[in-house]
C-alpha cells in the first residue's frame, strides 16, 4: 500500500507560496508599474508596422511625431479661421504639449502612445503624412496597416469606473451563484467566499505580471485586458467548483469524516481532472499566443497566466482556505508564524475507495 | 431494444445537425429561401479584421432627448448608406452618444464627410459673386438667425480647405428654362430656377443684416462662431433659410431636359416657402449659396422666384463625376442637418491589410490548438477520447454555423474566444471521462461506469459553465457600454461556445459511447476492454492508489 498524497497538511505552505508569488507583482503595482492605456486615460495610440528587420529606432518615430505636431500647432495658432475642433485642440495643447512615447513590440510593430489627436482637424492627416514621408514603403514601412485609436477623456474615465464595476459585479454574481449551488452544504457562503479569494489571487497575479511588464517593457493595459481579467474570474472558479463539488458529494456520502480529510480526499480525487481541464485550455491559449495575431498577444498572455494561476489557486488556495476557515486557524497562524500546523495533519492516508 | 432505438434516433438527430451545420459552413456566404423566409448565411468580419473606422460621437449639449438622438442616428445612417459603405453599424450608446462603425472604409475624407459635417445647412445670400466650393464663410445664423427664424442659433464647427469650383443657375422644373450661362468663376456653370411663382416680397428684406462685428460672431453659448469670409459689406452672409425648413420628401435627383444630365430638386416647407419665395423673387440674377457648417457646398445664380419647390442644374452635371456631385448635394440637403451637435469623442482607424493577416494567423492558431487538444484527448482517454474528438469537430462545425446564421461579428478577440472555447469544449468530457475511470476502478462494468460518469460529473459541469456564462453576460454589458466590438465579440463567441459544447460534450459523446456498446457489447470484464477506456492496469483491490 502506497502512502497517498496529503495535500491539506501543507495548506499553510501553499498559502505562503501564493503570497510569495503575488508579492513581487504587488511591489511593482505599488511602484506604479501598471501602465494604464488610452482606454482608461484618454489619448491616442498609433500602430505602425515595419519590416521585421528594418524597424527604425523608436526615438526617431517619437521625434517625427513631436516635431510635426509642434509645427502644426504653431501654424494653427496663426490661422485666422479656426473651427471648433481646432479651438478645442489648441486649448488642450496649451495645457499640455504634445507627447509621444513609442515602444517596439514584436514582429515589426511599433506602438506609439501620444496625446489625444483631434478628429475634424487636419492634425491626423498632417501627422500621418509626416510619417509616410519619413518612413517610405521602400524602407519597410507598411502604410496600409497604419492604425490609430483615439479615446476622449470622458469615455476613458467611464471605462475605468465600468471596469471596476464589472469586476465587482462578476465577483458578486459568482459568489451568489455558488452560495445557491452549494445551498445544501453546511455554510454555503464559505464556498463562495473561498472561491472568490482564490479568484482575487489570480487577479493579483495577472495584475502583478502586467505591472512588471509595464515597469520593464512599457506594456500597457486596456479594455481588452479587463476582458481577460473577467474571463479569468469566470475560469478561476471552474476548478474550484470541481473540487467543491466533490467535497459536497463526499460530505453527503461520509457525513462523519473529519473536514480536513474530507477536503484532502476530494482534492486528491479531482487533482488529475482539475489539471486536465485546465491543460486543454492552456494548450489552445498557448497555440493562440504563439501563432495568433500580434495585436491580441497581451490579451492572450493575460488569459494564459490567469488560467494557470486559477488552476493553482483553486487546488492549493480555495480548498485550503475552506479547511483553515473550518478550523479557525488564523489566530494560531498569526501566533506561530507560517509553519504547517502539525496538529492539523491528517492521521490516515487517503484512498480512493470510500 | 428500446434503448437501442433511442440511441439510433439520437444518432440520426446528430447526423442531421451535422449535415445542416456543414451545409451552412461550406458553400460560401449566401442567402437561402428556407420555409418561405430568407435566411442569410455569412461570415461577418469585425472592424479589426477587415479594417475600417469606428467612431464614438457625443452630443455637445447635455440633456439631449432620446428622440432627437434617434433622429440624428437615422440621419447618420442614411448619409453613411449613401456613401455605399459595406454594412455599417450605427447605434445609440447610453444617453448622449452614437457609435458608428464603418467597415472597409479607409478614406479619412469620406468619413469626415459622412460624420464630420454633422451641423447646420443654410441657404445664404451670396450677393453678386459666386462663392467657391468649400470656402468657409460667416453667416448671420449664429447671431441673428435666418430670415425665417430671427433668433440666435447655435454654431457648429466647419472645416476648412479651399478648392475652387462653381455652379450656375438655370431655370427648371415646369418653368421656362433660362439659359444657364457660364458664370465668372470655375470651369463650368449651373443655374438655379424657381418653378412656382414667388409670393409677395415679404417685409423682411434680405441683406438687412444687423451686423455682427467683423471677425467673429459670438455664439450665445461658449462656442465662438466659425471664422470665415465676410460679404462685400464686410458683414456675415445673411442666412435665408436653414436645412430644417427644407422638405426632405421633395429633395431628389432629377433628370435635366437638356444634355441628359442630372439636377437637384428640392422643396421648402410651409411658412419658409413664403419667405424664400419673396427673397428669390427680389434677388433674381444674384448668387445664392448652400452652406453646410459654414462651408460652401454649392453656389448658384437665382434665375427666378422659388417658393415651395426649386431645382439646381449645371451643365457639367452630365458626366459621371457630375452625377456623383448631384447625389452628394442631394444627400447633404436631405440629411444635412442633425438635430444635435456632435463631437467625436473617440475614434479608431484600423489599417485594411492588418485583418487578413490576423485571420490567417488565428486559423493557424486554431488548427494547432485543436490538434494538440485532440492528441491529448486521444492519448489520455483513448476510445472515449476519440469519440470526444469527433464531438469536438461537430462542435466546431456547429458553433461556426451559428456564427454564420445569426451574423455574429467575428473580431480578433472573438476568434480568440472561439479558440478558447475549443479548449473548454472538452472540459466537460474530461470531467466525465475522469469520472468514468474512477467508476471503473471501483469495479463497475464499463456500461455502468459510463452512465455513472455522466450522471456524477453533471453538477460540476453545470456549475462551472454557469459561472462562465455569468462572466460572459457581464462582459457583454461592459463591451456594449464601452462600444468595443472586440469585447462584445469575445463574450458572444465564448457564450455560444459554452452552450454548444454542453450539447456536443454531453449529448453527442454520450450517444457515441452508448452506440459503441452496440458494436463491442458492453464488456463486463475490464481486464480486456479497460485499456480502450484509458485504464492502464486494473487491480480489483480497493487499496489501489489513485492514478494521478
Amino acid at each position: 500500500m502506497r502512502r497517498s498524497l496529503d495535500l491539506v497538511r501543507y495548506r499553510w505552505a501553499f498559502i505562503v507560496a501564493s503570497l510569495l508569488i503575488i508579492l513581487p507583482g504587488v511591489i511593482f503595482i505599488l511602484l506604479g508599474g501598471l501602465r494604464l492605456g488610452i482606454d482608461f486615460t484618454g489619448g491616442s495610440s498609433w500602430e505602425l508596422y515595419f519590416d521585421k528587420n528594418r524597424v527604425p529606432e523608436v526615438r526617431l518615430v517619437e521625434n517625427v511625431l513631436k516635431e510635426t505636431d509642434a509645427s502644426f500647432i504653431t501654424a494653427l495658432r496663426g490661422k485666422a479661421d479656426q473651427n471648433q475642433a481646432e479651438k478645442d485642440l489648441l486649448a488642450k495643447r496649451n495645457q499640455q504639449t504634445f507627447d509621444a512615447i513609442a515602444q517596439q513590440s514584436d514582429e515589426g510593430l511599433v506602438i506609439v502612445r501620444t496625446s489625444q489627436i483631434f478628429d475634424n482637424t487636419s492634425e491626423k492627416a498632417t501627422l500621418t503624412d509626416a510619417l509616410n514621408k519619413r518612413f517610405q514603403p521602400s524602407n519597410g514601412f507598411d502604410q496600409q496597416r497604419l492604425s490609430l485609436t483615439t479615446t476622449g477623456p470622458t469615455v476613458a474615465s467611464e471605462v475605468t469606473t465600468r471596469s471596476v464595476l464589472a469586476v465587482i459585479v462578476a465577483s458578486v454574481g459568482i459568489l451568489l451563484y455558488l452560495a445557491y449551488a452549494f445551498r445544501k452544504v453546511k455554510q454555503p457562503w464559505r464556498y463562495g467566499v473561498c472561491a472568490i479569494v482564490g479568484m482575487l489571487h489570480d487577479v493579483l497575479v495577472v495584475l502583478g505580471l502586467f505591472a512588471i511588464l509595464g515597469f520593464f517593457f512599457k506594456v500597457e493595459i486596456d479594455a481588452l485586458f479587463v476582458t481577460a481579467l473577467l474571463t479569468v474570474i469566470g475560469f478561476s472558479v471552474h476548478d474550484s467548483i470541481v473540487v467543491f463539488d466533490r467535497i459536497r458529494e463526499n460530505e453527503i456520502r461520509n457525513p462523519g469524516e473529519r473536514f480536513e480529510s474530507l477536503v484532502n480526499h476530494s482534492l486528491v480525487q479531482t487533482l488529475a481532472r482539475s489539471v486536465n481541464t485546465s491543460l486543454t485550455v492552456i494548450f489552445t491559449l498557448t497555440a493562440l499566443y504563439l501563432f495568433g495575431g500580434t495585436t491580441i498577444r497581451n490579451f492572450v498572455l493575460a488569459l494564459l497566466i490567469g488560467i494557470i494561476s486559477g488552476t493553482y489557486s483553486s487546488i492549493f488556495n480555495a480548498s485550503m482556505l475552506l479547511v483553515i476557515w473550518q478550523n479557525r486557524e488564523w489566530g494560531r497562524f498569526i501566533g506561530r508564524g507560517p509553519k504547517p500546523t502539525a496538529s492539523a495533519a491528517i492521521p490516515r492516508p487517503v484512498t480512493t475507495a470510500s | 431494444m428500446h434503448r437501442v432505438r433511442n440511441n439510433l434516433l439520437a444518432l440520426l438527430g446528430i447526423f442531421l445537425v451535422v449535415v445542416v451545420a456543414a451545409w451552412i459552413c461550406f458553400g460560401g456566404d449566401r442567402t437561402e429561401n428556407i420555409l418561405g423566409s430568407k435566411v442569410t448565411f455569412a461570415t461577418k468580419q469585425g472592424l479589426d479584421l477587415q479594417g475600417g473606422y469606428q467612431l464614438l460621437l457625443q452630443a455637445r449639449q447635455s440633456g439631449v432627448s432620446k428622440e432627437r438622438l434617434n433622429v440624428a442616428r437615422n440621419i447618420i445612417e442614411k448619409r453613411v448608406n449613401s456613401l455605399g459603405t459595406n454594412e455599417p453599424s450605427i447605434t445609440i450608446q447610453g444617453d448622449n452618444r452614437i457609435s458608428v462603425e464603418l467597415p472597409g472604409v479607409s478614406d479619412d475624407e469620406q468619413v469626415r464627410k459622412a460624420i464630420g459635417s454633422t451641423g447646420r445647412l443654410e441657404f445664404i445670400d451670396a450677393g453678386d459673386t459666386a462663392l467657391n466650393t468649400d470656402e468657409v464663410v460667416q453667416t448671420t445664423y449664429c447671431t441673428t438667425g435666418s430670415l425665417v427664424e430671427k433668433k440666435p442659433g447655435l454654431c457648429g464647427s466647419g472645416t476648412n480647405s479651399t478648392a475652387p469650383a462653381s455652379t450656375t443657375v438655370k431655370p427648371g422644373g415646369s418653368g421656362t428654362p433660362a439659359a444657364g450661362s457660364n458664370e465668372a468663376i470655375g470651369p463650368s456653370g449651373t443655374a438655379l430656377a424657381g418653378a412656382t411663382a414667388g409670393a409677395t416680397p415679404a417685409a423682411t428684406a434680405a441683406g438687412a443684416t444687423p451686423g455682427a462685428t467683423a471677425g467673429a460672431g459670438a455664439t450665445p453659448g461658449t462656442t465662438p462662431a466659425t471664422a470665415g469670409k465676410l460679404n462685400s459689406t464686410n458683414q456675415p452672409f445673411q442666412t435665408i433659410i436653414t436645412g430644417d425648413q427644407l422638405d426632405p420628401s421633395k429633395i431628389d435627383v432629377g433628370f435635366a431636359e437638356a444634355g441628359g444630365g442630372q439636377k437637384v430638386i428640392f422643396g421648402v416647407k410651409g411658412d419658409a416657402a413664403t419667405v424664400f419665395g419673396s427673397y428669390t423673387g427680389s434677388n433674381i440674377g444674384k448668387q445664392m449659396a448652400i452652406v453646410l457648417d459654414g462651408k460652401v457646398i454649392s453656389s448658384a445664380r437665382i434665375n427666378g422666384p422659388i417658393s415651395n419647390s426649386g431645382e439646381i442644374t449645371s451643365d457639367r452635371w452630365n458626366t459621371p463625376a457630375g452625377k456623383a456631385e448631384v447625389q452628394g448635394i442631394v444627400t447633404q440637403l436631405k440629411y444635412g442637418s442633425l438635430p444635435v451637435e456632435l463631437s467625436v469623442e473617440s475614434s479608431r482607424k484600423i489599417g485594411a491589410t492588418l485583418g487578413s493577416d490576423s485571420v490567417d494567423r488565428s486559423i493557424t492558431a486554431g488548427i494547432v490548438g485543436l490538434s494538440i487538444v485532440a492528441a491529448f484527448m486521444l492519448l489520455y482517454f483513448r476510445l472515449p477520447g476519440l469519440l470526444a474528438n469527433l464531438a469536438l469537430l461537430i462542435y466546431s462545425l456547429l458553433a461556426f454555423a451559428i456564427f454564420k446564421t445569426f451574423g455574429i461579428v467575428l473580431t480578433l478577440a472573438g476568434i480568440a474566444g472561439f479558440i478558447l472555447s475549443i479548449g473548454m469544449a472538452v472540459d466537460a468530457n474530461v470531467l466525465i471521462f475522469a469520472r468514468m475511470k474512477e467508476e471503473m476502478r471501483l469495479g463497475r462494468s464499463i456500461e455502468r461506469a459510463v452512465e455513472e460518469g455522466f450522471r456524477n460529473a453533471w453538477p460540476a459541469i453545470r456549475d462551472s459553465n454557469v459561472s462562465t456564462l455569468i462572466t460572459c453576460l457581464i462582459l457583454y454589458w461592459f463591451g456594449d457600454f464601452t462600444g468595443t466590438s472586440a469585447i462584445k465579440g469575445f463574450s458572444l463567441t465564448l457564450a455560444i461556445g459554452v452552450v454548444c459544447s454542453l450539447f456536443t460534450a454531453i449529448t453527442v459523446t454520450h450517444t457515441f459511447l452508448r452506440l459503441m456498446f452496440l458494436v463491442t457489447g458492453s464488456q463486463r470484464r475490464l481486464s480486456r476492454a479497460g485499456w480502450w477506456y484509458g485504464m492502464n492496469r486494473v487491480r480489483r483491490s480497493t487499496e489501489e492508489v489513485v492514478q494521478v
